[in-house]
């Protein structure tokens, strides 16, 4: 995503396809347009409108409410997870929004997860009515969905900590 | 320029007098949820373009969608058999079959869709309400009448959901009026802040809405009053008078004419909406 | 009567020696073949019920269009209101004076500034409400120069998510780096009015950009100094339009593209208000 113009993303992008030499093309080698099909020649004036064969999809948002829409895709309908209705930036009041992206893969979004519990920031917005306290933390809430004999497991290896060391 | 001149006149009235009181009416409205309601002439026109539309549509371009051999491409076949094959043979006496790309190009093209839904899911729904979490069952478009409506709720955002609706309050419980709040003599505040601070005062501390303008809309001259209107709308929340006493409700057009004043649902009416 | 001395136009008018008519350099040209009886569909508006080419518009209920005559509308109105408002003149092709005969026919003097004629900026009244006149998806792909036949994926892929046949486009100039010829296909564009351009803007906002994870909002500084705003897709994004994402195995090759929405309004603040109203968000 990238508004109006080039933006930093864009033009790294276009560098390493650069680079690499050619974005890839899928089916490269297989397809080929003849040039010696013959379109018919449609007089002047005889020319239907462009109006291709369109369904009406049923489409359910979040938040249950129903719009239709017209699609040439042969699709009755179609119910979205995600969308508009449980956005927090078309949804910037709502503070049940702000969860943690299942998807979220890469180190910036695991670091955050690991350590977002001692991030100590006071522009954090505070749910109201419930204390801060009683919050579970990150990595029990997962633990929660797991089970109740769910038990975390080490994985890679244990960081060395000085001062516990030097406790020793 | 009726009004200005107006205006003027009731201004020159005041001058002898004291000086008139001014202050700040919030029209605040909750816009329309849902698509408008259609009278039967469009809605009739609606469909004639839709149907002439869906005449002049091309042919669905089965073989894109559905390759040969799959079984999507047989469930597809099930539901939309092929038409009848122009035998030359077969005397037609409705006009012989103009067939195209499997397609009878004389009639427009209807074509049944394989369902993603199981119809099981279906039927339980009728039985079990538990099944409403279900992923897979079928989009039925919510009512366009809500509980509020049946149970004829003023009282409630929920209701008339195709209307703008606006906030009226009472705090006699028999004289119904637009919030307003008087400026004070000493203390001069914006009209907006007047309009803003004096309906959280009376309950809309939880709501949240969006101010259109900080400029008033209208003016409202009345005996020894200046009445200006400050435009906004209600995103989220509910107002909750904070004193007991305090009535509200939520109206359309044609219902504030009811219980709104005469003469004042004459000068303010154009700025409800229709709709 | 005597004639004060002056430098208004009409002393053109009145000055003896040469005359005012504009002189005509060349004939209409008429193709006379277009006029016989064959061809009177041609004449028909496309409006015409008709007409060979008549495509029914009115086919539905439009809740944007709704949206923004029931509320936006007149929200816009009272938001840009501003007291004793003036119109701002926008920079003109200017004479050269009347002073000399040869200054008549001269062709006009640049406007100030850059040397473009700008539009003069009016008050927002009732009759100039910013307004969406259309979005124009312009689609540009240089794996097109190699692969000719990606042309073609290119206008499927347009036509699936806009309902609308889009067309083609063509290389104006040789870069021999790039490998692009003149005439070469390159991409297509389509322009979407009315109902397309609101399904179009209703599916980007509810559908697509929430669930592109890197979308932020559109640019603050997005706009063209005239009231047109553009925003851009990636290959990436593109997948989560609903016509893609259901059937993934059509689009082996996907194409960004850019987005413009041309608007009535004459600024680019303007505009950009209005097009948060119908549901973009902005970067702060």
């Amino acid at each position: 995503m990238y508004a109006s113009g080039r933006s930093g993303t864009r033009c790294v992008r276009l560098a390493q396809t650069f680079i690499r030499g050619k974005a890839k093309v899928a089916m490269a080698g297989e397809v080929d347009l003849s040039n010696k099909r013959i379109m018919r020649k449609i007089a002047p004036g005889k020319a239907r409108p462009a109006i291709f064969h369109q369904f009406e999809t049923l489409v359910e948002l979040s938040d249950g409410s129903v719009v239709k829409r017209r699609s040439q895709a042969p699709k009755d309908e179609i119910r979205m997870i995600t969308d508009q209705r449980n956005h927090p930036l078309w949804n910037p009041f709502r503070s049940d929004l702000n969860v943690v992206d299942p998807n979220a893969t890469g180190r910036r979004s695991r670091f955050q997860a690991k350590y977002a519990e001692f991030s100590n920031d006071a522009s954090a917005p505070i749910e109201e009515g419930e204390p801060v306290s009683n919050k579970p933390k990150a990595s029990e809430d997962f633990l929660e969905l797991l089970g109740q004999n769910a038990k975390e497991v080490q994985k890679g290896g244990q960081i060395f900590n000085r001062k516990a060391a030097s406790k020793k | 320029m009726k009004g200005r001149i107006l205006g003027r006149i009731s201004l020159r009235a005041y001058s002898t007098d004291l000086k008139p009181v001014v202050s700040s009416t919030l029209l605040i409205s909750r816009t329309p949820i849902i698509s408008e309601e259609l009278t039967a002439f469009e809605s009739q026109y609606y469909k004639y373009n839709n149907e002439l539309w869906k005449r002049l549509m091309w042919t669905f371009p089965k073989w894109y969608y559905y390759k040969d051999g799959t079984i999507s491409e047989q469930m597809f076949k099930e539901l939309n058999p092929a038409p009848v094959f122009n035998n030359p043979n077969v005397d037609f006496p409705n006009g012989r079959p103009e067939i195209r790309q499997g397609r009878d190009r004389r009639f427009k093209q209807e074509l049944k869709l394989p369902k993603t839904y199981s119809t099981e899911v279906e039927r339980a729904d009728e039985t079990a309400a538990e099944s409403s979490d279900n992923l897979s069952r079928k989009i039925v478009p919510n009512s366009r009448i809500t509980k509020a409506d049946e149970t004829k709720d003023l009282t409630s955002l929920e209701r008339k959901l195709a209307r703008t609706l606006y906030l009226v309050i009472s705090l006699d419980g028999n004289k119904w009026s637009l919030p307003n709040f008087e400026m004070s003599r000493e203390e001069k505040v914006p009209l907006h802040k007047l309009a803003e601070t004096g309906f959280q005062s009376i309950g809309g501390e939880t709501v949240n809405y969006y101010n259109v303008s900080n400029t008033p809309c209208h003016l409202h001259h009345s005996e020894n009053k200046k009445e200006y209107f400050i435009k906004s709308h209600i995103l989220a929340g509910k107002f909750a008078p904070v004193d007991n006493s305090t009535k509200f409700m939520w109206l359309a057009k044609e219902e504030l004419q009811e219980y709104l004043e005469g003469a004042y649902y004459e000068d303010v009416k154009h700025l409800f909406n229709d709709v | 009567m005597q004639l004060a001395r002056s430098f208004s136009t009409c002393a053109r008018a009145l000055r003896s020696g040469y005359s005012t008519v504009e002189p005509v350099h060349h004939l209409v040209k008429i193709n006379k073949a277009s006029l016989k009886p064959g061809m009177t569909q041609l004449l028909k508006s496309k409006s015409d019920i008709t007409a060979i080419g008549f495509k029914p518009v009115e086919i539905s209920q439009d809740r944007v269009r709704e949206h923004y005559n029931n509320t936006v509308k007149s929200d816009l109105m009272l938001h840009f209101y501003e007291h004793d408002a003036k119109t701002v003149e926008g920079q003109k092709f200017r004479e050269w004076g009347t002073d000399s005969p040869y200054k008549m026919y001269r062709s006009m003097k640049k406007p100030r500034g850059k040397g473009k004629a700008t539009r003069n900026i009016k008050p927002i009244t009732s009759k100039n409400v910013p307004e969406l006149q259309s979005i124009v998806i312009n689609l540009y792909a240089p794996a097109i120069a190699e692969h000719k036949w990606l042309s073609v994926s290119a206008r499927a892929f347009i036509a699936q998510i806009t309902n609308v046949k889009p067309q083609l486009l063509r290389n104006r100039s040789n870069v021999i780096g790039w490998k692009i010829r003149v005439g070469r296909p390159c991409g297509c564009k389509v322009e979407l009015k009315d109902r397309d351009m609101h399904q179009f803007l209703t599916t980007l906002t509810e559908l697509v950009l929430p669930r592109i994870r890197t979308f932020t909002g559109l640019k603050p500084t997005t706009g063209d100094t005239h009231g047109n705003i553009s925003m851009g897709l990636t290959e990436e994004d593109v997948k989560y339009f609903p016509e893609v994402e259901h059937f993934q195995e059509l689009f082996p090759n996907l194409f960004g593209f850019h987005i413009t929405f041309k608007t009535t309004a004459r600024t680019d603040e303007q505009a950009r208000t209005l097009i948060s109203s119908l549901g973009f968000p902005f970067q702060k």
